[in-house]
């Protein structure tokens, strides 16, 4: 599906190890974080353990990563996004 | 009683029972540490920027690979794969064709820190993951991380990343990995970031300095858990082979002390040895002022060598090899033939292009390759002039024990004014004999006076003698 230019669906990839709570913190702030900026978002929850090549292709070092696919810039927050300020200000949610 | 006990249990301690060595291939290294790095924990390797850590680590791996049939990883925070294939290529180790052969894993892990923004609690699980793929693609028993504090300079939460350095440490270890890990020369600690603290098993440091400038690599080995190690500074060379340290850990004088005789090449110079010429495996000297002949005395020997049918390298330090050869012929002495024979070598170096220690080094590569019966150096005093003093003795000393180990007849000659010069040597307690030339005015024109300062074992003449040099030779009145 290509993607268009003024869509307002964000595409995000979750990097974690599952089951964790880590995972689930970061998970449940980044889905508040949209929520709180009225944005709609799909987020693609990605298990570090079981898929070794997603995290090299990605760069991925830290658990829990996310990553701005769309739009582009490609933005890296790592972290459990709950120093939200940061997150929201990085991702440009606050304009 | 009690004496024996606590003996039987110095011999129980064995070296090999308790700590586990693996091999580095790597010449020299492999002598003074005794096998190697610890097997199945990690060592760190620390040095500045060019000093040569991230050579030591690749060689490593891939003789590790080669000789020992071990896979190996290698995780480059600084440099692509790219980058290491072109930079370690004129080293001939094909990192290339042993990825494709799926027994080296390059893994370029990049971390810029513009790039990414922190938000909260985390740890390295990812590192960990990616580790443990590149290990399980190659069935890996060697890693290397360099420069893993890189990071460092990526993340922010010190805090965090020292908890999972130390984590990572220990994982490496769980896993049996024998890792070498590099790091930046720090200012009050070793490394920048302290991480010896992480890695106690084996810390190695690399120097790499100018005096007068020359350059001069070294190696230390700071500290070996649980095993001997050679405490001195190793000087060390790279060159189109790799790395390679002096394969000398001390001056033991155990060596065995061979009885044959070697002719000097002088027929006159052996009467005054009474009769049959240097010992071999002995240290020579030839000193005296200029123009009284060393030169000719070594060439004599380095004939007489090769009419023998044995092999010398000639390091000559003043002269081009056909400068000499052009010499020596009107003095009656052919060496070319035994150049194409393939007995002799003539090895020209400008003394001020190395320091000390690399000119030895680079003598001891050669020595290796052709394991010569005798060793010319000509004249040794060029290289101690290029050496700060301090060094030259223990550095000649080193390079003279390996000799007399190998039972390699060596001839030195050195250059000096006047009689007196010759206590002065550095290493005079060092040689077994020692010729003294002089250049002396009589009535209207200069004779050249040999004599024997010292020469153990034999009986030698005392008397000081006449040389003279003429286009038949060498010859004694």
């Amino acid at each position: 599906m290509p993607l268009v230019v003024n869509s307002d669906v964000w595409q995000l990839d979750l990097f974690v190890v599952d089951s964790s709570a880590k995972a689930k913190l970061a998970f449940d702030n980044l889905k508040r974080i949209f929520e709180d900026a009225h944005k709609s978002c799909d987020i693609t929850v990605i298990d570090i353990l079981s898929n070794p090549k997603l995290v090299i292709e990605n760069q991925v070092m830290v658990n829990p990563t996310t990553i701005r696919k769309f739009p582009l810039p490609k933005i890296t927050l790592v972290g459990d996004l709950s120093n939200t300020e940061r997150a929201v200000a990085k991702l440009g949610l606050n304009k | 009683m009690k004496g024996d006990v606590s003996l039987q249990t110095d011999e129980s301690f064995n070296e090999k029972e308790f700590l586990e060595k693996s091999s580095t291939g790597i010449q020299g290294f492999d002598e003074v540490t005794f096998g190697g790095l610890p097997k199945g924990r990690p060592t760190i390797v620390i040095g500045g920027p060019g000093s040569g850590k991230t050579l030591f680590a690749m060689e490593f791996l891939v003789n590790g690979v080669r000789m020992f049939n071990e896979p190996g990883v290698f995780v480059a925070f600084e440099e692509t794969e790219q980058d290491l294939r072109k930079n370690t290529a004129s080293l001939g180790f094909e990192i290339g064709k042993l990825v494709e052969e799926k027994k080296l894993f390059v893994d370029y892990i990049r971390i810029e820190r513009s790039e990414i923004e922190e938000t909260g609690e985390y740890d390295l699980q990812g590192l960990f993951v990616r580790l443990g793929f590149a290990i399980d693609s190659v069935g890996a028993k060697r890693i290397v991380l360099d420069t893993i504090e890189s990071m460092f300079s990526g993340l922010s939460n010190e805090l965090i990343l020292r908890a999972e350095l130390r984590r990572l440490f220990g994982w490496l270890k769980e896993k049996g990995m024998t890792a070498v890990i590099t790091a930046e020369k720090g200012t009050g600690t070793l490394t920048r970031y302290g991480l010896e603290e992480y890695v106690s098993d084996c810390v190695i440091v690399l120097d790499h300095r100018m005096t007068s400038q020359i350059s001069t690599r070294r190696l230390r080995i700071v500290k070996y858990r649980g095993s001997m190690h050679g405490t001195n500074e190793y000087p060390f060379i790279i060159d189109n082979k790799g790395f390679q340290l002096m394969p000398i850990t001390s001056a033991a004088l155990d060596y065995s002390v061979p009885k044959t005789r070697f002719t000097t090449g002088v027929a006159a110079l052996d009467e005054m040895l009474g009769g049959q010429g240097f010992f071999k495996g002995s240290t020579i000297m030839v000193s005296g002022s200029p123009g009284t002949g060393k030169t000719s005395i070594a060439n004599a020997f380095a004939n007489a060598v090769c009419q023998n049918g044995d092999r010398c390298i000639y390091f000559a330090l003043e002269e081009s090899p056909k400068q000499i050869f052009r010499n020596m012929n009107s003095i009656g002495i052919n060496l070319e033939p035994y150049v194409t024979q393939g007995l002799l070598q003539v090895i020209s170096t400008r003394p001020t292009l190395y320091g000390l220690e690399t000119h030895l080094s680079i003598m001891l590569r050669h020595i290796e390759e052709t394991s010569p019966s005798a060793v010319i150096i000509d004249p040794i005093s060029n290289l101690i002039n290029v050496a700060e003093e301090s060094d030259v003795k223990s550095m000649l000393t080193r390079m003279i024990d390996y000799l007399k180990t190998k039972q390699i007849t060596s001839l030195f000659t050195s250059l000096i004014s006047g009689d007196n010069g010759a206590n002065k040597s550095p290493i005079s307690s060092w040689i077994d004999t020692w010729f003294l030339l002089n250049a002396r005015q009589v009535d209207s024109e200069f004779a050249t006076t040999i004599r024997i300062v010292k020469s153990r074992g034999m009986p030698h003449t005392k008397r000081i003698r006449e040389l003279e040099i003429s286009d038949k030779g060498i010859s004694i009145k």
